[in-house]
């Protein structure tokens, strides 16, 4: 009985909290909302799409999503919030469906409704848990607090794997699962206590972060998908700043060669078609059957003074999961110095029918270069195509696809030019891309204005990360690492 | 009637420590004060009290805003050292030796010497003090019987863990205080955390905000707690305090407060480089000069900060060698990885015209805050950048979390009206006029080549009179004639330019050729 007064007494204050939407004035427009949701293609099992109403003088809206498969959802406050458990029900129930969004504010003491939206749900699983990325102010040479951190896609939850709190003056970065399976990680870890994690199934090694025989550290990773292996890049890497607005950061590689580690023996498999004198080799990355090796190679160029001729083109060799050998012969797959641009981060889809690349004018680090667009080869016909759909006037930049090869994650800088945020996108089996859409928030609006953080790296994880934070601070701290050998 | 002596000597401490920081170190407080962006927002409150010590850190820097006005955060100061000195006296076993009771508060005083212990600390220890005065005075009432110790035991079980995840480790002091044997208690609480927190054991033992450097372990912050249960709990060992006794203690403080007076505790080099940089901060260039003049700045960022306002001034030509010299590094100092050093240098780059590289470096300052703290002055910085630079959604974004604090409001609010608006902001006098010196031809920055740069500014914009100066004066200062005549030819066929060092430079070359 007590119970039912409670909930009796809850429904007043509800609707007495809630107002009705009376006689509003139609628009003509949609309503500018904070993410652009309008239109986009979402999977099911993605968190709410909360939004703000970016125009002035609001002072209440009132969203009413129907479902195209059924279902219906309520939402009223100063902002799009939707209930989670509420809204999974609906994308649920419309998957493959569309949702429509009704959009009614107050403005002026008048009630007021926009043109109806509509948002896709993907037939397409996400299959995955959610996005690993790190967090770090885009800053130059120091940092402050960053770490790699796990986001359940389902909810608006961020977990930390490890901050850079747990060690002074250390720095994490280029985390990778293999093929989105976190039970296979590995990351580095850069400043006085430098190593690189390799973390499999539980068990973790600290790997000496240089090898002198390398020349560098391991940067870059990317797993086999057998896991019995890892590619790497060694690269001396440098940075320039510029002296003109809209330009900030220039990173390049006075050398750079690929390799590929072997964890079990703790050996480094080299092929002197890899470690060239006059190019540089960088970004390995295996093909989903693990026969072939994709990487980037370019150039060397007189730096910091030629700095603007530094262009990649993407290559393959064969290699053999078997015996750890390389072939014998590197092909040119595409010719972006041709194109008077240049290539980076070669990212094939699981399914292999894709390789999704960033496309520049110059350089490789593309988070500091305006006109990096996202494009897309076609592995069985050759041909590559500029991801329209997806790209923006700012830095598009480091993406990664999800398991089942439908949904590709990616940094842009759209909003505002300097904080790399995350968007989501879906491809379909004819490999046309949807709307992007913002990785979404409780409150956009105010997460997105408050953070001081660019969004990194990132990647889908299949679970969450398994990660002893604690334990791991204290064994980087300890300095004990393993070496590695040159085979 | 001794009641009101002893009050009216707690009075006359604090008196003295406002007048410590408001006469002899205000610009200190300043120089506090930018190492922090105290917001008014729900997540500013969040983010402090997740960890063990939020509660006195967000005191702490709520009250640490205040020392834009250095009256107003020497009068802070002064009454948190008087709440430390009368809590003391409170906690004594013993209500004798009074004297004894300023101990902590002048040993803090001492502490608070370096720069980098914050006042995160002083709010934990006021505080612990304040709960221990509470509960202490509670307890009494109690008495010792078996059933009122339980209810004391009960009452340790909850204070212990909420006073520390509210005041730190400080919570030791007030577990050894009310009840020694909840010490253990205490330190396993705060154990237990660190397997759950990110950061290493030592700095959740040591306190995660009370000293803004996490490597570094200040073992003076642990030297005053002890003090102060010396005090409290052993000064009734003491002989009763006649006249002789008394006048001992008072000489012993006397001594005490002296030493601080003479430097032990306050690096006489370190405060005036914040008394320089503050002197940079509010545009006095002839401030700055004055006290060169006094004595002759001879650290490279004192050295850069005169040179800095001569070059304002116009009189860099005329007056370089008025004072000590450390060549080219003296105008524009190498980078190194520290707070104080990138910004001042920083103010250089941006006086020069140099947006981009002024705005690196402002965003290299905040980030070399070592507890991660972002920075009002920085924020400030940053926002005028982008404003020059037409980023205009990024300047938005930190003007909006200026316009979230109290003293940097007014200016946010100005700023916030410009965006967006090219004609206020080519009209601004400041911001207008940079956006004239700065580069349009793009290449790297390289610090071998300052004098280039200084070149490349010059050859834009002749009107900048801070790039002409830094250009001629940049070979005089490291001695090199050849690159001096140079240049300055080049800029005497270009502008008028022939200030007296530039004249006797260039008479004494002709004729030692």
């Amino acid at each position: 009985m007590r119970k039912l007064s409670w909930y009796f007494c809850a429904l007043v204050c509800w609707a007495s909290c809630t107002q009705r939407v009376e006689n509003p004035v139609p628009l003509d427009d949609f309503p500018t909302i904070y993410p652009d949701y309008i239109g986009v293609t979402i999977p099911a099992e993605i968190a709410p799409l909360n939004f703000n109403i970016t125009a002035a003088d609001i002072d209440m809206v009132d969203i009413v999503v129907h479902g195209s498969k059924g279902g219906d959802l309520h939402a009223q406050g100063d902002f799009a919030d939707f209930d989670v458990k509420d809204w999974h029900e609906l994308t649920a129930k419309n998957k493959g469906g569309e949702l429509t969004f009704t959009v009614c504010v107050i403005q002026d003491g008048q009630w007021k409704q926009y043109k109806d939206f509509k948002v896709y749900v993907s037939p397409y699983a996400l299959d995955e848990w959610g996005l690993t990325y790190r967090r770090i102010a885009p800053g130059y040479e120091v940092y402050s607090k960053m770490g790699l951190y796990q986001r359940d896609l389902s909810t608006f939850d961020e977990y930390a794997i490890i901050e850079n709190t747990q060690v002074p003056g250390m720095c994490v970065n280029c985390h990778t699962t293999c093929q989105t399976d976190p039970s296979k990680f590995v990351f580095h870890v850069r400043g006085g206590h430098g190593a690189t994690m390799f973390q499999t199934d539980g068990q973790r090694e600290w790997l000496k972060a240089k090898n002198d025989l390398l020349g560098g550290a391991m940067v870059y990773p990317y797993w086999h998908p057998s896991g019995e292996y890892c590619a790497f890049s060694t690269n001396q890497t440098r940075q320039g700043f510029h002296m003109v607005k809209d330009e900030r950061v220039e990173v390049f590689d006075l050398s750079s060669d690929v390799f590929v580690y072997h964890p079990a023996t703790h050996e480094i498999l080299t092929d002197s078609l890899l470690q060239t004198k006059d190019w540089s080799e960088n970004c390995p990355v295996f093909s989903p059957d693990g026969h072939t090796l994709y990487y980037m190679t370019c150039l060397q160029q007189d730096y910091p003074e030629r700095y603007k001729d530094e262009k990649y083109n993407l290559c393959k060799i064969a290699f053999d999961p078997e015996t750890g050998k390389f072939g014998n012969q590197v092909d040119t797959l595409f010719n972006a110095v041709a194109m008077g641009k240049s290539l980076t981060w070669p990212r094939p889809s699981y399914d292999g029918k894709y390789l999704m690349f960033t496309l520049m004018d110059y350089g490789y680090f593309s988070i500091w270069h305006n006109e990096s667009d996202q494009w897309l080869l076609d592995l069985q016909t050759g041909e590559a195509r500029e991801m329209k759909e997806i790209n923006s006037d700012k830095a598009d930049s480091y993406h990664n696809w999800n398991v089942n090869s439908h949904w590709i994650v990616f940094t842009s800088r759209r909003d505002d030019g300097l904080y790399s945020r995350l968007y989501l996108a879906c491809i379909d089996d004819k490999g046309q891309l949807s709307k992007p859409f913002l990785l979404p928030q409780r409150n956009p609006s105010e997460y997105y204005s408050k953070s001081l953080y660019s969004f990194n790296t990132p990647d889908f994880t299949k679970t969450k990360v398994d990660f002893d934070a604690y334990e791991a601070g204290i064994e980087i701290a300890s300095d004990k690492r393993i070496d590695t050998k040159v085979k | 009637m001794v009641s009101t002596n002893r009050l009216g000597l707690t009075i006359l401490f604090g008196l003295a420590v406002f007048v410590f920081w408001r006469i002899r170190y205000p610009f200190a407080l300043t120089y506090q004060e930018q190492f922090q962006l105290f917001l008014f927002d729900g997540d500013y409150f969040t983010e402090r009290i997740a960890e063990p010590g939020g509660l006195a850190r967000y005191v702490g820097e709520f009250l640490v805003q205040f020392y834009n006005s250095p009256a107003l955060g020497a009068f802070i100061l002064a009454v948190l050292f008087m709440l430390v000195q009368r809590l003391t006296w409170r906690l004594m076993r013993s209500k004798e030796h009074y004297c004894l009771s300023f101990l902590p508060a002048v040993f803090l005083w001492y502490v608070l010497g370096d720069e980098s212990v914050l006042l995160t600390y002083v709010v934990a220890l006021v505080i612990a003090l304040a709960v221990c005065w509470g509960f202490a005075k509670l307890f009494l009432g109690w008495g010792y019987e078996h059933k009122m110790l339980l209810r004391r035991l009960y009452i340790m079980i909850w204070l212990i863990p909420l006073l520390y995840w509210a005041i730190g480790p400080m919570v030791i002091l007030t577990a050894f205080i009310l009840m020694p044997v909840s010490v253990i208690y205490a330190i396993v609480v705060m154990l237990l955390s660190a397997h759950y927190l990110p950061y290493p054991m030592t700095r959740v033992m040591t306190g995660i905000c009370y000293y803004r450097s996490p490597e570094i372990l200040p073992t003076m912050l642990m030297v005053i707690p002890i003090i102060t249960i010396l005090v409290s709990n052993f000064v009734r060992l003491l002989p009763k305090a006649n006249r002789i006794v008394s006048i001992v203690e008072a000489s012993v403080m006397l001594i005490i407060i002296l030493c601080i007076f003479h430097g032990f505790g306050y690096d006489a080099k370190k405060y005036e480089l914040m008394e320089y940089d503050q002197l940079v901060r509010i545009k006095d260039w002839k401030g700055i000069i004055a006290k060169a003049e006094k004595q002759t700045p001879d650290l490279p960022m004192s050295v850069c900060a005169n040179n800095l306002a001569l070059a304002m001034t116009n009189l860099l030509g005329e007056r370089a060698f008025d004072f000590y010299q450390r060549g080219s590094e003296g105008l524009l100092p190498p980078f190194e990885r520290n707070f104080s050093t990138i910004q001042l240098t920083g103010e250089v780059y941006f006086y020069l015209g140099l947006v981009n590289t002024a705005q690196r470096l402002a965003f290299e300052a905040m980030e070399a805050i070592p507890n991660y703290n972002k920075s009002g002055r920085m924020m400030k910085r940053l926002a005028e950048t982008n404003l020059i630079n037409g980023e205009y959604d990024v300047a938005r974004k930190y003007l909006q979390m200026l316009d979230k604090t109290i003293f940097y409001r007014p200016w946010a609010q100005q700023a916030l009206a410009m965006l967006d608006d090219e004609t206020l902001i080519d009209a601004h006098p400041v911001y207008g006029t940079l956006r004239q010196f700065r580069l349009e031809d793009d290449f790297l920055f390289s610090e071998d080549e300052l004098d280039k740069i200084c070149g490349q500014l010059f050859m834009h914009n002749q009107k900048n009179q801070m790039a002409t100066q830094y250009l001629v004066m940049a070979p005089l200062l490291d001695g090199d004639a050849q690159r001096f005549i140079n240049y300055v030819t080049y800029v005497q066929s270009k502008v008028n330019y022939n200030p007296r060092y530039v004249r006797e430079a260039i008479a004494k070359i002709r004729t030692t050729r």
